[in-house]
């Protein structure tokens, strides 16, 4: 029964771990143009590793990355068509 | 109305899929790593681009489907996956303009395709000894060519490029350096100079002639000339070197 003891205390360790999250980030970014700024994206952070970021401009933008090393999962850059899986606007 | 974003270097980005049109771009001194897809959309009008002082690697696939806007200072493109260029390809703003000096760096797979319009690359161009293109449109390079790869051009395409470098320091019996000429390959610089590796020319009754523009020059590569009812063109001078060879069927 000692494995199955192992078994069940490893799913559970499993279950509550927390989960790495993908959201979907979008710029709202009126003011200063920075990405690190987390108050220039939707979600009140910036985004993160695992993360789609939709930066579908309203007015030109400029998005200043100040030396920073971003790594994230998706970019919609730009006016995107529906054929790539994203509609702008 | 269209709005464009303009992401501002200097920066590190890392991102596996990439999606980008709008006239948006990436300038400043950003550094951009493809780790699986990129794809830039937009007509003449509104494409993605490149400004000067980026740098962009790719280790997957790009699918540029119409053109994608290089500025004219040392932009760096880096290409360790597969790259695919339709129409217009990586041109200036606006198309045409030839002096830059940005850099790229083929080490992957490339195919040029799309309609008979012209197709850029607004860079030299160097294909390392694993880089391969394939193309069967006009690809006019605005810089210096110098491959130690694979270069297939198929019938009824026309290659142009400032200068022409069909360069192989290494010998390997693999084929991968071989220079395969179905139509016209232009220098306007006029030197054709074969260093090393094989240079075949084909053509027949059923493509276009094989015009070579430019002056000749064999230093060491093994020339196969295979003509069937069609003709070869040299627009140039020819010289072949001692150690070169030429094999005409």
């Amino acid at each position: 029964m000692a494995w199955m003891s192992f078994f069940v205390a490893v799913v559970a360790v499993i279950s509550f771990c927390p989960a790495s999250r993908s959201e979907t980030v979008s710029w709202i970014g009126t003011t200063d143009g920075s990405w690190q700024n987390p108050s220039n994206w939707n979600t009140s952070s910036v985004p993160s590793v695992n993360d789609t970021v939709v930066i579908n401009p309203h007015t030109n933008l400029n998005i200043s990355l100040n030396h920073a090393n971003i790594t994230i999962n998706t970019l919609y850059l730009g006016a995107i068509n529906s054929s790539a899986g994203y509609s702008a606007g | 109305m269209l709005f464009r974003a303009n992401l501002i270097g200097p920066g590190v980005l890392v991102i596996t899929n990439t999606y980008c049109g709008g006239g948006s771009k990436f300038s400043g001194g950003v550094s951009l790593t493809v780790v699986k897809h990129f794809e830039a959309f937009g007509d003449n009008t509104a494409p993605c681009g490149l400004e000067s002082g980026t740098s962009f690697t790719n280790l997957g696939v790009v699918v540029v489907e119409n053109v994608m806007y290089l500025g004219q200072d040392d932009i760096t493109i880096i290409n360790k996956g597969y790259f695919f260029l339709a129409n217009r390809g990586l041109a200036s703003n606006p198309i045409g303009q030839s002096n830059n000096t940005n850099h790229f760096i083929h080490m992957g797979h490339m195919v040029i395709s799309g309609s008979d319009n012209q197709t850029y690359i607004f860079a030299d161009l160097t294909i390392s000894e694993t880089g391969e293109i394939d193309f069967s449109t006009s690809i006019t390079v605005a810089g210096r060519l110098t491959t130690r790869g694979k270069f297939s051009q198929e019938p009824v395409s026309f290659f142009f490029a400032r200068m022409l470098v069909v360069s192989v320091d290494s010998f390997e019996l693999d084929g991968g350096e071989t220079y395969l000429c179905g139509a016209t390959l232009r220098a306007s610089s006029r030197d054709i100079i074969l260093r090393n590796g094989t240079f075949d020319v084909t053509a027949s009754f059923l493509q276009h002639w094989v015009i070579l523009d430019g002056d000749v020059v064999n230093m060491g590569a093994k020339m196969t000339v295979q003509i069937h009812r069609a003709a070869l063109q040299i627009l140039g001078s020819f010289i072949q070197w001692s150690q070169a060879s030429i094999v005409m069927k």
